[in-house]
C-alpha cells in the first residue's frame, strides 16, 4: 500500500509540496533510468514519509526556511545589493562615515539643492560602504566556502574511512596514525596555521592565470581587480578541509568495521562482487544515515569557523568583504558603532542556526520509528475525519 | 498432593486486562486473565511468545510501564490469611512488596544485573532497601546466600563483577538475591531460557530444593513443555492474551482437553504420552490490535464450528480442578 | 583495591606509550610545514625590512638556519628538553622575537588560558548537567523542548557576536566584569606565596588572597560564560540522551522488582551513564584549553590561543614548535585522564 497512491491520509500543504517535489525527482530518475520508479517503490514513500515526518517539526520548518534564505540570498544577494562592496562613498562624502543604521545622507551642491540622497538601512563602514550590501555579499562568500569545503572535505574523509576500515591491517594503521597527527591538533589553531602559511604560496599561481582571476571574480560576485584575494580565501577552504576530514574517517572507519563483519558482505565477496561496489553499493548506504546528520550540522560549523577565521584576520582582505571580517574591522568601533558587530554577527547566527535546527530534525526523521508514528498519525486523522 | 479444601490461597487474579497504547493502535495483550495460585505449589503459565504470560508475571505487582496500563482487573494477595488487592496499593506500599514478599527473576541474567557494581553489593542492596539488614550485616550474609544457590568460594566471588561470572553463576546470583528476603511467593519468568541445556537442570534442581526449605511458592513461566512436566504442580495455558486451559500437571498432560494445548503437546516431546510424530499448529499468532471475533484460537483450530466465530466461549470445568475455555465443552 | 590499581598500572603505561610516536610525529610534521614557508624567517626575527646584516646573521648562526632540517630540529627539541632539565634552564630554548625562554612565554600564556578554561568549564557543568537531569525526568514535555533549543542556539552563537553583545550589557552598562590584563596575586611580587603554582587562581586561593580573587573572578567569569555557553547546552543534550539511555536499561527493570527505593534506582541509571558523559566533558574540557582563540581575541586574554597565533604570523618557529609541544601533550593528558576515570567507573573496561 503505497502512500503516494492513497487519498487516505490526512496531509498539510507543506506535504503535498513535498509530494510534488519528490516526484518530480522520481520522474527525472525515471527518463534517465527507465522502470526506476516501479523497482523502487517502497523506498519513494519513505521518502515522502520522511518528508511529512519533517513537516511536522516547527523547529525543523524554521531551520529549513533559514537556509533557503541563506542561500538564495548567497547566490542572488550580491546582485540585488543597492550598493556596491567597492563603492566607498567616504572618499567623496565624508557623512557617510560611520553612520548609523536608517540614516539618509543628503548632499546638497553650493545652491542648497539636494544633488544625491544615499540610504543605509543598516549604516555604514569606516569606508562609507553601505552595511547592507556588505552583508550581501558576505553570504556569498560564506555560502561558497561552506559548501566547498563539505563537497571536497567530507568525500575525502569518508573515502579515507572507508579504505582504513575495510582493508584494516598497514593500510589503517597508516591512515589513522595521519588521522590521529591531525585530531592532536586543536582544530582553530591548525586552520589559522594553514590559512596564514599557504596564502604566499598560492598568491603567485593566481595572479598570473588569467581564468583563474575570471572563475574568482564570477563565484565570489567580485572585481577581478581583487583577484589576488583568491588566494588566502582559497587557503582558508583548503585549511578547513585540512581540519574536518579526520573526524569524518574516524566515523566512518569505526561504522565500516563493524559493518563488514556482516553476512551481507561476505555473501558479496563470495559472488565475486569488486571491492569499490562492496563498499559503495552495499556498505556504504548502511552507514550514511547519522553522516547526513553529521554534514547538515557540519555545515553550520564550517560557516562558524570561515566566520572565525575572518575575524581573525585571515581570509578575505580588503577591500573584500565576509561577515567575520565586517566584525574584525569594526570591532574597535564597539559599541559605539554598534552595528558593524551586531547585523554581520546576526547573519551568521541565523545561517548557523538554520542548519543546526534542520540536522536536528533530520535526526529524528531518519529514525524508522518516527517515521512510521507519523504514518499511523496521518492515517488516523484522516479516518476521524470520515 | 492436600485436598482443596486445606490447601490457601496465596494469589487470586480476578479478570486482569492489560492494554499498550501504540501508535499503531491498542495492544490488548491480556484479556480477562484469571487464576489462583495456592501456597507451597509450583503453579505454570505456559504459552506461545507474545501470549501475554510475561505481561501477566509484571501486572501482579503493576511492574507494567507506558505505554502500557492494567486497566481492569483485581491482583488479590493473601497475607496472613486477608486478601489485599494489589492493583489498589501506592507505588510506596508496592514497592515495599516487591522484591521482600513477592520476588522476580528474569529470562537474562545479565540484562538483570548492573554491570558496574559487584554481586556481593548487589544482593546486599536489597535487603538493606527492605531494612532486613544493616549493609554490615548484609554483605556477611551475601556470603551464605551464594552458598545456598551453590556458587564455589562465594567470599571471592561476592568481589565480583558481573561480567566476571559465567551465565549459570549470574542466574544463581539473580536467584540469590530474589531470596535473600526469604519471599512467599517467586515469580520466574523463563529462568532457564537463556542458559545451556546443563545449566537449566541444575537451576531447576536449586529451584526446587530452594522451594522446599523455604517453603515458598513458585510462579514458573515457561514456553518449555519439558519443564513444565518437570517443575509444576498445576498449570495454565495461556493463547493470544487469554487463559485457555487450567488444570494439574496430570490432568494437562494425560487429558488435554482444549485444542490448543493438544496442539501443543502434539508439537513437542511429550514424556507422559506416546507420539508418532510432531506437528506444529498451522497459522500464527493473531494480532492482539485487532484481535479475532469471538474464541481467538478459531482461525486455527482444526475444530472450530459455528459460535467459535461469534462469541468467546467462557471457562468451564470439566473435571474438578479442571478448565477449559472451548465451546466444544460447553453443554 | 590494591589488585585493581596493579591492572590500571599496566594499562596506563601502555596507553602512554602509543602516545608517543604521535607527539613525535605531530612535531615533525610541524617542523617540515615551517619549512615550507618561503618567506625568510631570520630577517623577520632581526626586525623586518630594517634588519641590519650581522644581526640576521648571528641569528641564522644560532638557530641553525642553514642547515639542514633535522639538525634544526635537534637543535630545537635539545632546547626544549634543556629547559626541563637544567635547574636554572642552561641553554634552554630562546625565543628570538621576546629573547626569553620559549617555555617562560608558553607557560606564563597558559597560565591564562587554564583559568580560562576552568571558568567555562564551571559554567558547563553548572548549567549542562542540571539541565541534561531535569530534561531528562521530563522527557517530551515542555522543557525538554526548550533545553533542545537552546543547545541548539548555544552552539549557532558566534563568540565575535555574543561576546560583544555580553560586554556591552555586563561591562559598558553594568560594570560587572573587566577587560584590561590579567590579576596576579600580590604576593608574586613580594614572593610569599605558600604554594606557587604560577596560576593566579590557585595561587590567590592558597594564600588567602580574597580581593585578588574576586579580581581574577571579576576579569574571567564574563569569556568564561562566553565560552561555555554552547558546550553547555551540547553537554546538558548528551547527559539527557545518556540517562534516559541507562534508565531504558534492563536491569532497571529488574532493581524495580527488587523493590529498590526511586532515588537508588536513579543512582544505578546514573552512573551507567557516566561513562559517556565523562567522555564528552573530558574532550570538551580538551578542546577548552586549545580552541579559545576568538574568545581570547574578544576579551583581550593573552592566553595560549593568541600566543600561538601570533608566532605562526611572526614565522616564530621555537614558538610554534613549543605550543605545538604543549597541544600535543595536552590532548594526551585529556585522553589518559578520561580513560583514567573509564576504568574506575566501569569494571569492564580494566584490561
Amino acid at each position: 500500500m503505497g502512500l503516494a497512491s492513497e487519498e487516505a491520509y490526512e496531509k498539510k500543504i507543506l506535504d503535498r509540496v513535498a509530494d510534488k517535489l519528490v516526484d518530480g525527482i522520481v520522474s527525472v530518475i525515471n527518463k534517465i533510468r527507465p522502470g526506476w520508479r516501479e523497482k523502487n517503490k517502497s523506498k519513494i514513500d519513505e521518502w515522502k514519509l520522511m518528508f511529512y515526518a519533517f513537516n511536522r517539526s516547527p523547529p525543523g520548518i524554521i531551520g529549513a526556511t533559514l537556509i533557503i534564505a541563506f542561500i538564495l540570498i548567497g547566490v542572488f544577494g550580491p546582485y540585488f545589493a543597492p550598493y556596491s562592496y567597492r563603492d566607498f562613498l567616504y572618499i567623496e562624502y565624508e557623512d557617510t562615515y560611520l553612520v548609523p543604521p536608517g540614516t539618509t545622507v543628503t548632499v546638497t551642491n553650493k545652491q542648497g539643492e539636494v544633488v544625491k540622497e544615499f540610504y543605509f538601512p543598516l549604516g555604514t563602514d569606516k569606508y562609507g560602504r553601505d552595511l547592507l550590501s556588505l552583508i550581501l555579499y558576505g553570504a556569498r562568500v560564506s555560502l561558497i566556502v561552506s559548501l566547498i569545503v563539505i563537497m571536497l572535505g567530507v568525500p575525502i574523509g569518508i573515502i579515507l574511512g572507508l579504505i582504513a576500515g575495510y582493508f584494516g591491517g598497514k593500510i589503517d594503521e597508516v591512515i589513522m596514525r595521519i588521522t590521529d597527527i591531525f585530531l592532536a591538533f586543536p582544530v582553530l589553531i591548525l586552520a589559522i596555521a594553514f590559512a596564514s602559511v599557504l596564502p604566499d604560496r598560492i598568491r603567485p599561481i593566481i595572479v598570473g592565470n588569467e581564468f583563474l582571476k575570471q572563475l574568482f571574480s564570477i563565484v565570489f560576485a567580485a572585481d577581478v581587480k581583487d583577484a589576488a584575494n583568491f588566494a588566502p580565501i582559497l587557503s582558508v577552504i583548503l585549511a578547513i578541509i585540512l581540519v574536518w576530514w579526520p573526524g569524518y574517517t574516524r566515523i566512518i572507519r569505526g561504522s565500516v568495521l563493524s559493518a563488514r563483519e556482516n553476512l551481507y558482505v561476505e555473501a558479496a565477496k563470495a559472488l565475486g562482487v569488486s571491492t569499490w561496489k562492496i563498499l559503495f553499493k552495499h556498505i556504504l548506504p548502511n552507514i550514511i544515515s547519522p553522516i547526513l546528520v553529521l554534514i547538515t550540522l557540519d555545515i553550520g560549523a564550517v560557516i562558524l569557523m570561515e566566520a572565525g577565521l575572518s575575524f581573525l584576520g585571515l581570509g578575505a582582505q580588503d577591500p573584500m568583504v565576509d561577515w567575520g571580517k565586517i566584525v574584525y574591522d569594526g570591532a574597535q568601533y564597539f559599541p559605539d558603532r554598534w552595528w558593524l558587530v551586531i547585523f554581520p554577527g546576526f547573519a551568521t547566527f541565523l545561517a548557523v542556526l538554520g542548519w543546526n535546527l534542520v540536522g536536528d530534525t533530520l535526526r529524528d526523521v531518519l529514525d524508522p520509528r518516527t517515521r512510521r508514528s507519523i504514518e499511523f498519525k496521518i492515517k488516523k486523522k484522516k479516518e476521524e475525519k470520515g | 498432593m492436600e485436598s482443596t479444601s486445606l490447601r490457601r490461597k496465596i494469589l487470586e487474579v480476578k479478570d486482569l486486562h492489560v492494554h499498550f497504547y501504540t501508535y499503531a493502535g491498542v495492544v490488548k495483550a491480556i484479556s480477562g486473565v484469571s487464576f489462583e495460585i495456592y501456597e507451597g505449589e509450583t503453579f505454570c503459565l505456559v504459552g506461545e511468545t507474545g501470549c501475554g504470560k510475561s505481561v501477566t508475571s509484571r501486572a501482579i505487582t503493576k511492574l507494567i510501564e507506558s505505554p502500557g496500563k492494567i486497566v481492569k482487573g483485581q491482583v488479590l494477595f493473601y497475607r496472613d490469611g486477608s486478601p489485599i488487592d494489589l492493583l489498589k496499593l501506592s507505588d510506596e506500599e508496592l514497592r515495599e512488596i516487591r522484591g521482600k514478599e513477592i520476588a522476580y527473576i528474569f529470562q537474562d541474567p545479565t540484562a538483570a544485573l548492573d554491570p558496574l557494581y559487584s554481586v556481593g553489593y548487589q544482593i546486599a542492596e536489597t535487603m538493606v532497601a527492605h531494612n532486613t539488614a544493616t549493609w554490615k550485616d548484609a554483605f556477611r550474609k551475601v556470603v551464605d546466600i551464594l552458598k545456598s544457590v551453590l556458587i564455589p568460594d562465594p567470599e571471592k566471588r561476592a568481589k565480583n563483577y558481573p561480567h566476571e561470572l559465567s551465565g549459570g553463576m549470574r542466574q544463581r546470583v539473580v536467584i540469590g538475591i530474589s531470596l535473600s528476603n526469604k519471599p512467599k511467593l517467586l515469580i520466574a519468568d523463563e529462568p532457564t531460557t537463556a542458559v545451556d541445556v546443563t545449566i537449566q537442570a541444575q537451576l531447576l534442581d536449586l529451584l526446587r530444593k530452594l522451594r522446599k526449605e523455604e517453603r515458598m511458592t513458585l510462579l514458573l513461566i515457561t514456553h518449555n513443555m519439558g519443564v513444565v512436566a518437570e517443575m509444576c504442580d498445576r498449570v495454565a495455558v495461556m493463547y493470544a492474551g487469554k487463559i485457555v486451559e487450567i488444570g494439574t500437571v496430570h490432568q494437562i498432560f494425560k487429558n488435554p482437553q482444549h485444542p490448543y494445548t493438544k496442539g501443543l503437546l502434539r508439537a513437542v516431546p511429550n514424556p507422559l504420552v506416546k507420539i508418532e510424530k510432531l506437528e506444529s499448529i498451522p497459522g500464527t499468532v493473531p494480532n492482539l490490535i485487532f484481535p479475532p471475533p469471538g474464541c481467538r484460537f478459531h482461525p486455527r483450530c482444526p475444530h472450530r464450528f459455528d459460535p467459535c466465530d461469534k462469541k468467546e466461549p467462557p471457562l468451564i470445568e470439566v473435571e474438578e480442578e479442571h478448565k477449559v475455555a472451548c465451546w466444544l465443552h460447553v453443554k | 583495591m590494591v589488585i585493581i590499581m596493579a591492572g590500571l598500572k599496566e594499562y596506563l603505561i601502555r596507553r602512554v606509550i602509543t602516545f608517543i610516536p604521535t607527539i613525535i610525529g605531530v612535531t615533525i610534521i610541524v617542523f617540515l610545514i615551517a619549512n615550507i614557508i618561503p618567506a625568510d624567517p631570520a630577517r623577520a626575527w632581526a626586525g623586518g625590512e630594517r634588519a641590519r646584516p650581522e644581526v640576521i646573521e648571528r641569528i641564522r648562526k644560532m638557530y641553525h638556519l642553514d642547515e639542514p632540517w633535522y639538525i634544526q630540529y635537534i637543535f630545537v627539541i635539545r632546547g626544549i628538553i634543556n629547559y626541563f632539565i637544567n635547574p636554572n634552564h642552561e641553554g634552554a630554548l630562546v625565543d628570538p622575537l621576546t629573547s626569553r625562554y620559549v617555555f617562560d612565554d608558553i607557560f606564563l600564556r597558559f597560565s591564562t588560558t587554564l583559568q580560562l578554561a576552568i571558568f567555562a568549564e564551571i559554567f558547563i557543568l553548572a548549567i549542562g548537567i542540571p539541565l541534561g537531569l531535569i530534561s531528562a525526568l521530563k522527557k517530551d514535555t515542555l522543557l525538554d523542548t526548550f533545553v533542545r533549543i537552546f543547545a541548539l542556539v548555544g552552539v549557532s552563537l558566534p563568540i565575535f557576536w555574543i561576546g560583544y553583545i555580553f560586554i556591552w550589557i555586563f561591562f559598558t552598562n553594568l560594570g560587572w566584569t573587566t577587560l584590561a590584563g590579567v590579576p596576579v596575586p600580590k604576593c608574586y611580587e613580594t614572593g610569599t606565596c605558600p604554594i606557587t603554582t604560577h596560576v593566579p587562581l590557585f595561587d590567590a586561593i592558597f594564600a588567602g588572597e580574597f580581593d585578588t580573587l574576586m579580581q581574577i573572578i571579576k576579569r574571567f567569569w564574563l569569556p568564561g560564560l562566553t565560552l561555555g555557553l554552547g558546550a553547555a547546552g551540547v553537554l546538558a543534550r548528551i547527559v539527557r540522551n545518556s540517562f534516559l539511555d541507562a534508565l531504558n536499561s534492563d536491569f532497571i527493570e529488574f532493581a524495580k522488582a527488587k523493590g529498590l527505593p526511586r532515588r537508588w534506582i536513579w543512582r544505578h541509571a546514573l552512573k551507567n551513564a557516566l561513562v559517556p558523559i565523562i567522555t564528552v566533558i573530558g574532550l570538551q574540557f580538551g578542546g577548552l584549553l586549545g580552541g579559545a582563540v576568538i574568545t581570547e581575541t574578544v576579551f583581550g586574554l593573552p592566553g595560549i590561543g593568541r600566543y600561538a597565533v601570533n608566532a605562526i604570523s611572526n614565522l616564530d618557529m621555537p614558538a610554534v614548535i613549543g605550543s605545538t609541544l604543549l597541544f600535543s601533550f595536552l590532548y594526551v593528558l585529556v585522553n589518559l585522564v578520561v580513560d583514567i576515570t573509564y576504568s574506575i567507573i566501569d569494571p569492564r573496561i580494566r584490561y
